[in-house]
């Protein structure tokens, strides 16, 4: 991954290409790369559609190697959604396609003068850009069938469906998995309305006739890959639970915990709960000749994807994820798992996140525009979306602007982005990283890695109120920096619980890259991440009144429990306190 | 209360899986602590539930000491395997992390209780479901009858043509007299048992 393709379309006669070294961008990945040149190069207070806004595609520090895990892509921009810096994250293939062909990053710069549709494609040859209004307002399953149909089979797309043509905040950016479906989304933010004001509407990859990427020291390499491995499968999340059952496997616990949010954040208890849980969609699945257990990129070990088929036996949409089941289900009273699925399908065909349209379907019934509870009329939302008809573009710019416009206090967002499927009130911890984390709402933020390892901040005391802002900034410095790698952030289950395999996951950096790093050395490329996207907040206008949840969430109690949020202003304002 | 006793094929056990979530109910010795109830009650060996028993619900809240956890009479304990992501790491038992969700985290009682006679509803999710169900299930336990009903309801041709024998109260019916049964507002005894082990 030696050099980075720019490409400018804004150029006059038309896109021009730009390949360079990657300069002072080296030795960056994933996360590290997008918010970096995002932090350096657009001016905070562009507009996130407008030509000084950039969109930055980079695969992770150890993609396109045989790392296992290590498939994850980054896409970074100013989000249309927050206003704020985006990262958001994509399985399937094109992060492994786009290391080997050499690439660290695309950047995607200026806009067409006029309304000009592009295909861009890569190759071991170079990079070609032609024309694509035969894919105009084509859904992503459409536009990889004619790609196909050009292209052959051996390839990876990365595509915007009609949301992101229509520039809608919640559109998200399609990667093909292995069986080249456009299923594993870059979801939050509205990164695909970037790509569309960029014109661009799918990037064809292949990488037919590269090779893997080479370790600098194999041996340490396959050796260390080896310990990883080890440890990802004796663990029981990452070894046992997600392959059977996948992300859904939390439906039934979180509802327990009553920390479930129920018809638009009402309640943290949803009774049809058991029928939409990862059991009973495993079962579902099976039953139907579907998958339970499916890797959605090659080298992953996790498999924590499936493939859900219809009634009939055919294939409607990949394993929808927790996230998807709660926020067409759950938050809209919807008990019927082949409504969800029909909905996440919807959602990948039209190129739109699943977490921001379900909240904001949510709002739509809080509102009166349907019935908690009614299927039918939740999926004619999503359809509405997808014509871009009036409504469905209020709809598709997410539950803030749906409830600004039909007069809804109750709206689950922070910096704009609506909230993920954990209650703040319910899990208060994770409420601050929804409150602080500069991504808006976002529950990968802070993900569990061992912060004893890192002693971030020194050891935290769980009686302290304080406490809470404390494991939060610990976990968003891990998080930072595991995204900066490619690797799925999965691995978070087995490295929170085995020194071991946290060591072997720097022995795998250090091998591939010639490095000696520490655990002290994840934390400061953590925090420099973290640093550079706050400080591009900042410049972009916002201030600690942003880092909040919603106030509601402080004098609604929440059934069953009955509880508030407690956490006070004056402690979240300390969590970038190092 | 209605008895309904099954002889199915083996494998079909697996699709109970869901159906253990909702609950089922049995009758024990209350005023137990959880470890009480579950090893020297229902007999599950003590290193399975300090390892592989990792997220733990008594009455809604979550424990994470389950031997000073009481279970009293009408008790509702749900158990689960170890949960993905930031939020299962906050759930998880003495997690590191519980302090995220002290606020739902299960307080025990200082009062003491004595012990009696009762009933606890049990939730099994996940693993557990899966690697003690089929032992529960081949006992007996009670279920809502609106709760079986649906789930009898949700299974295809495929799940009949291997469902050997159907009794209720002892007598022999077939699936669609099951089907047309009305539980509703009654419980049902169910007791299932396997080809091979019948």
């Amino acid at each position: 991954m030696d050099k980075i393709l720019r490409i400018n379309m804004s150029a006059e006669g038309g896109p021009k290409i730009n390949s360079g070294p990657l300069g002072e961008y080296a030795g960056l990945g994933g996360r590290a790369l997008t918010s970096a040149v995002i932090s350096k190069e657009v001016p905070p207070l562009c507009h996130p559609l407008g030509e000084d806004n950039k969109l930055v595609i980079a695969p992770g520090l150890l993609s396109g190697s045989a790392a296992v895990m290590s498939g994850r892509l980054s896409v970074g921009c100013k989000s249309p959604l927050t206003g704020g810096i985006k990262e958001a994250n994509a399985g399937g293939q094109a992060s492994q396609v786009l290391a080997r062909l050499g690439y660290a990053a695309i950047i995607l710069e200026g806009c067409p003068k006029d309304d000009s549709l592009y295909k861009i494609a890569i190759n071991k040859d170079g990079v070609k850009i032609g024309p694509g209004a035969d894919l105009k307002m084509l859904g992503n399953y459409d536009v990889v069938e004619k790609i196909k149909a050009d292209h052959g089979d051996k390839i990876t797309c990365i595509s915007i469906g009609p949301a992101g043509e229509m520039k809608m905040s919640a559109a998200s950016i399609a990667v093909t998995d292995m069986e080249l479906r456009p299923t594993r989304h870059a979801g939050r933010g509205g990164v695909g309305a970037v790509m569309g004001a960029k014109g661009v509407k799918v990037i064809v990859l292949d990488d037919s006739g590269m090779s893997m990427r080479s370790p600098k020291d194999p041996e340490a390499f396959k050796d260390a890959n080896k310990r990883f491995v080890e440890g990802i499968k004796k663990h029981a999340v990452s070894g046992e639970g997600l392959p059977a059952f996948g992300t859904n496997v939390l439906t039934n616990v979180v509802n327990e915990a009553g920390a479930f949010p129920t018809n638009n954040f009402q309640t943290g208890q949803f009774e049809g709960a058991s029928k939409i849980s990862g059991e009973t969609q495993a079962e579902t699945e099976t039953s139907r000749g579907g998958l339970a257990t499916h890797p959605c990129h090659k080298g992953c070990i996790i498999q924590c994807s499936g493939t859900y088929m219809d009634k009939e036996g055919n294939y409607l949409t990949k394993q929808p994820e927790y996230e998807t089941v709660w926020a067409h289900g759950a938050n809209c009273g919807i008990d019927d798992l082949d409504a969800i699925a029909m909905m996440d399908r919807l959602d990948d065909d039209y190129g739109l996140d699943t977490i921001e349209t379900g909240a904001t379907i949510g709002v739509a019934m809080e509102a009166g525009l349907a019935e908690f509870g009614d299927a039918e009329a939740a999926i004619k939302l999503v359809k509405e979306i997808g014509k871009g008809t009036p409504l469905g573009r209020i709809l598709g710019n997410g539950a803030a602007v749906t409830g600004k416009v039909f007069g809804i206090e109750r709206v689950p967002v922070v910096k704009g982005q609506a909230m993920p499927a954990y209650d703040p009130r319910a899990v208060q911890g994770i409420a601050v990283t929804y409150a602080t984390s500069t991504m808006g709402a976002d529950h990968t933020a802070g993900y569990a890695v061992a912060t004893n390892i890192l002693k971030v901040g020194g050891d935290v005391d769980p009686l302290r109120p304080e406490g809470q802002v404390e494991l939060s900034r610990n976990l968003q410095i891990a998080t930072a920096a595991i995204d900066a790698t490619g690797m799925c952030l999965f691995i978070a289950f087995p490295i929170l619980d085995q020194p071991e395999t946290f060591q072997a996951l720097i022995d795998i950096l250090n091998a591939f890259h010639g490095l000696s790093m520490t655990g002290d050395d994840v934390t400061a490329l953590g925090k420099s991440i973290l640093k550079q996207e706050r400080a591009f907040n900042t410049a972009a206008g916002f201030s600690a009144k942003d880092d909040r949840v919603p106030e509601y969430f402080k004098k609604e109690t929440l059934p069953p429990h009955d509880v508030t949020f407690q956490v006070k202003d004056e402690e979240l304002d300390t969590l970038y306190n190092w | 209360m209605v008895s309904l006793r099954l002889i199915l094929e083996a494998d079909l056990i697996s699709s109970f899986t869901s159906l253990l979530g909702h609950g089922f109910y049995l009758q024990a010795e209350v005023g137990c602590t959880i470890r009480e109830l579950l090893c020297d009650q229902l007999g599950w060996d003590h290193n399975y539930i300090d390892h592989r028993i990792q997220t733990l619900f008594l009455d809604g809240c979550l424990v994470d000491d389950i031997d000073r956890a009481i279970v009293q009479d009408d008790s509702s304990l749900a158990l689960s395997g170890a949960m993905p992501g930031l939020l299962g790491a906050a759930l998880r038992k003495g997690g590191r992390y519980s302090p995220m969700r002290s606020e739902i985290s299960y307080k025990p009682d200082l009062d003491p209780v004595s012990r009696s006679e009762g009933r606890v509803k049990l939730k099994l999710f996940n693993f557990p479901a899966r690697e003690q169900g089929i032992v529960l299930l081949e006992t007996g336990v009670c279920f809502q009858g609106k709760t079986l009903h649906s789930f009898f309801m949700n299974r295809g041709d495929g799940f009949w043509a291997r469902c050997r024998e159907i009794k209720i109260d002892a007598k022999e019916v077939v699936a669609e007299q099951l089907l047309a049964m009305n539980w509703e507002g009654r419980e049902v005894f169910l007791q299932i048992r396997t080809m091979e082990n019948y």
